[in-house]
């Protein structure tokens, strides 16, 4: 018994020599990530959940930051406003984490961030894009997207320059804040830069039947010369099959809604001639970050990136992984104010520049046409 | 009614014991366990008020989300900070945006709004029985949440009503909590509660009996929104951000099933099924990101949470389909229940025919 226990304690007192001596070399740097991979938001989600657990990794085979590993701490918001909250409190309160990046939704974001910023914690929003989220949060509130008014005011730009559309038809979702958003400050930079909106109309998310709509587009004399649809995904492809059916060519512009496989697949390769939309990046892009990027969740997962909220999810980690290393200490307030001095950053999302602390980065917009059920890059560009 | 000694010491002993857990609570804990404690003092009041309508008075409501966010975002706009007031919410009438409530009045007005709503949707709606009235109030939670979304300059919209001040602490909210049980306690165990169990058991009988029927369902309803209207206002001062989202079809499954689980027409019940899908999937939480657990290598592991609160669900409603709680209460000591008086005696057991074993007393 005596030599069991004898040998037990031997081989315990060794295996807490053997542990402790490199874990106090290199203890983990703890960073926070809600993202929702069950209930409605899983789909935009779940994408950025993976490519953050890939940047973490590549930066561990890569040795760290100064030294030591990045352990990221997960709770899965269940796309529940409560469940983010409390995820928010645990990560806080918890596991002390000393960084958060997290949600694809500006709601979440809001109710999950005020308590990052009563702890003095920076957090960053990975995907809701109302442009003003740190100016409501506190100086402990940043964004990765840039906001709803750069993409509408790109493709605001786009329609007037490269279309050289002077008249537009606008379309919009009044049921949710994102296409309510883009809708008007499209409508706001169209119309400051000389551009006319002749007419709008506004439906329901979910809708099937656009035929009211698909009928007040025919029957304006002149036709209008571009569409602009602030509209949800689902409803996108309905509308555009039943309005190019109807003998309705013009162009149609959307926003980053729009970048979903479904686009094509429902509305079909034909129908999708002269569509245009704006979107955080193109994952067809052939440059040498995102083809890199793309290619290593291929190889982790399987599947290329399902869409650009992977990317902003990626982002979201090595932006947080710049500020730890431009930071003078691994406090939370140093990592804080180094964000506010990275004016470069070159993430898979585009450039941005994050010197602002009152609204979302300063960041290319990517411009993506539909050519042959394909999506292909026109360009990236700013307001 | 005779009351025992028992039960005189009882009472106070064990209020005064949930008072010092409070006080213990409020200056221990941080901040998640109060977040945590504060969702389930909130989810025990709508359980609770649920319960009366549903399981005591027979009206299977699925429209308490929408009273709660009526009650919701009635409090949360009195309260609302008049420098921000301005220009996040500038629809309302000038005066309003000049004042802040302190935050009884605006809870107590929040209730005040959802029993107004409860009126208005009841004396046409109440007149259905059994899944017609399921049905029409839930039209009610689907009305009041699309209503949310696009009265965008008096609400925010789908983006949600965010910097509500963070006024409720435990003692609000657990203070509301107790007065809810309380309430319903006495009213269910007094001449209003009897006739209402007895339009629930048999309505042709209960009018023959002289109960007017219409006016205690009504009553009963309405006293049933008030709470969840005051239940909406905690939640909202504690999460500081209100969405529609909060109240939607998810709300109110959750809402039954934490009434079906806890017991119909069991107060007890009510706390014990808000107690388990509150607090159990806390400790579930951990578990569902993967990792090392003593010794033990797990993957991640995401939706444990919503697959073991389905399982208790599904195996309590097998082995106890009246739920854990059935329709019996926890009562202070054997020697309350001498001490009952043969009317309350008698009423308890007419209580019992919706389905559910006779309470061995």
């Amino acid at each position: 018994m005596s030599n069991v226990l004898g040998r037990f304690a031997t081989a315990a007192a060794l295996a807490v020599a053997a542990l402790a001596e490199p874990a106090a070399a290199q203890e983990p740097i703890k960073i926070g990530a809600i993202y929702s991979v069950t209930g409605s938001y899983a789909v935009i989600e779940d994408p950025a959940l993976k490519a953050a657990k890939l940047a973490v990794k590549e930066i561990n085979a890569q040795g760290g930051i100064k030294g030591r590993p990045i352990e990221m701490i997960h709770y899965d918001g269940k796309s529940t406003l409560a469940d983010i909250a409390n995820a928010a409190q645990r990560l806080v309160h918890e596991d002390k984490v000393i960084a958060i990046i997290g949600v694809a939704d500006s709601g979440f974001y809001l109710a999950s961030a005020p308590i990052a910023q009563d702890a003095g914690i920076p957090y960053l929003d990975t995907g809701g894009t109302v442009p003003n989220l740190p100016e409501q949060v506190g100086e402990f509130g940043h964004m990765m997207p840039f906001g709803d008014d750069y993409q509408a005011f790109v493709a605001a730009d786009f329609a007037l320059n490269d279309l050289k559309a002077k008249t537009a038809f606008l379309l919009r979702d009044a049921d949710s804040d994102y296409t309510r958003a883009i809708a008007t400050f499209f409508k706001q930079r169209y119309e400051e830069k000389g551009g006319k909106i002749v007419d709008e109309s506004s439906y329901h998310t979910g809708d099937t039947d656009y035929s009211a709509h698909v009928t007040k587009i025919r029957s304006l004399n002149p036709q209008p010369d571009v569409i602009y649809a602030a509209m949800n995904p689902g409803d996108d492809a309905t509308f555009v099959r039943q309005a190019r059916e109807a003998g309705i060519t013009v162009p149609i512009i959307g926003g980053d809604a729009f970048d979903n496989p479904d686009l094509v697949k429902n509305a079909g390769a034909n129908n999708t001639k002269d569509v245009y939309f704006t979107t955080h990046m193109a994952l067809t892009s052939d440059g040498g970050k995102v083809s890199k990027f793309i290619d290593a969740y291929k190889a982790e997962y399987g599947i290329p990136p399902e869409n650009a909220f992977a990317g902003l999810g990626y982002d979201s980690v090595y932006l947080m992984v710049e500020a730890m290393n431009k930071a003078s200490d691994l406090s939370s307030k140093a990592i804080n104010d180094a964000i506010f001095t990275i004016t470069n950053f070159a993430g898979v999302t585009g450039a941005a520049n994050f010197s602002d602390p009152k609204r979302a980065p300063d960041k290319e917009v990517t411009l993506i046409a539909v050519k042959d059920g394909k999506f292909e890059l026109i360009g990236n560009r700013k307001p | 009614m005779r009351m025992a000694r028992a039960r005189k010491a009882a009472v106070p002993i064990a209020v005064l014991a949930l008072l010092a857990a409070l006080w213990l609570a409020q200056t221990q804990l941080n901040a998640f366990y109060l977040q945590v404690l504060g969702l389930l003092g909130i989810n025990i009041m709508l359980t609770v008020t649920l319960n009366f309508a549903a399981g005591y008075g027979g009206m299977f409501s699925l429209g308490h989300p929408a009273f709660a966010a009526i009650g919701g975002y009635t409090a949360a706009v009195l309260t609302y900070p008049v420098a921000m007031k301005g220009f996040r919410i500038p629809a309302y009438p000038e005066w309003l945006l000049q004042i802040a409530v302190p935050f009884l009045p605006a809870l107590l007005l929040g209730g005040l709004a959802a029993s107004i709503a409860a009126v208005l949707v009841g004396w046409p709606v109440l007149r259905l029985r059994g899944h017609y009235l399921a049905v029409a109030t839930l039209g009610l939670t689907v009305i009041v949440q699309v209503s949310i979304v696009n009265l965008v300059d008096y609400t925010r919209g789908a983006l949600g009503l965010s910097g509500i001040p963070n006024y409720a602490n435990l003692w609000w909210i657990y203070g509301f909590a107790l007065l809810t049980i309380y309430v319903v306690h006495r009213l269910v165990h007094s001449r209003f509660g009897r006739a209402l169990r007895a339009v629930r058991d048999d309505y042709v009988a209960a009018q023959m009996s002289g109960v007017n029927v219409a006016r205690t369902r009504l009553i009963a309803f309405t006293i049933s929104a008030f709470f969840a209207g005051v239940a909406g206002g905690l939640l909202g001062h504690l999460l500081r951000i209100l969405t529609p989202g909060q109240f939607s079809f998810n709300a109110v499954f959750i809402g039954v099933a934490m009434m079906i689980l806890g017991g119909m027409g069991s107060i007890t019940g009510s706390v014990i099924g808000a107690l388990i899908m509150t607090i159990l999937p806390q400790f579930i939480i951990p578990f569902e990101r993967g990792g090392s657990f003593l010794g033990f290598e797990l993957p991640a592991l995401h939706g444990l949470t919503q697959i073991v609160t389905a399982l208790i669900l599904i195996i309590v409603m097998l082995i106890r389909p009246e739920g854990i709680a059935g329709s019996k209460e926890l009562t202070l000591g054997p020697r309350l229940r001498r001490a009952r008086g043969p009317s309350e005696r008698t009423m308890q057991t007419s209580g019992q025919t919706s389905g559910s074993e006779v309470e061995a007393k």
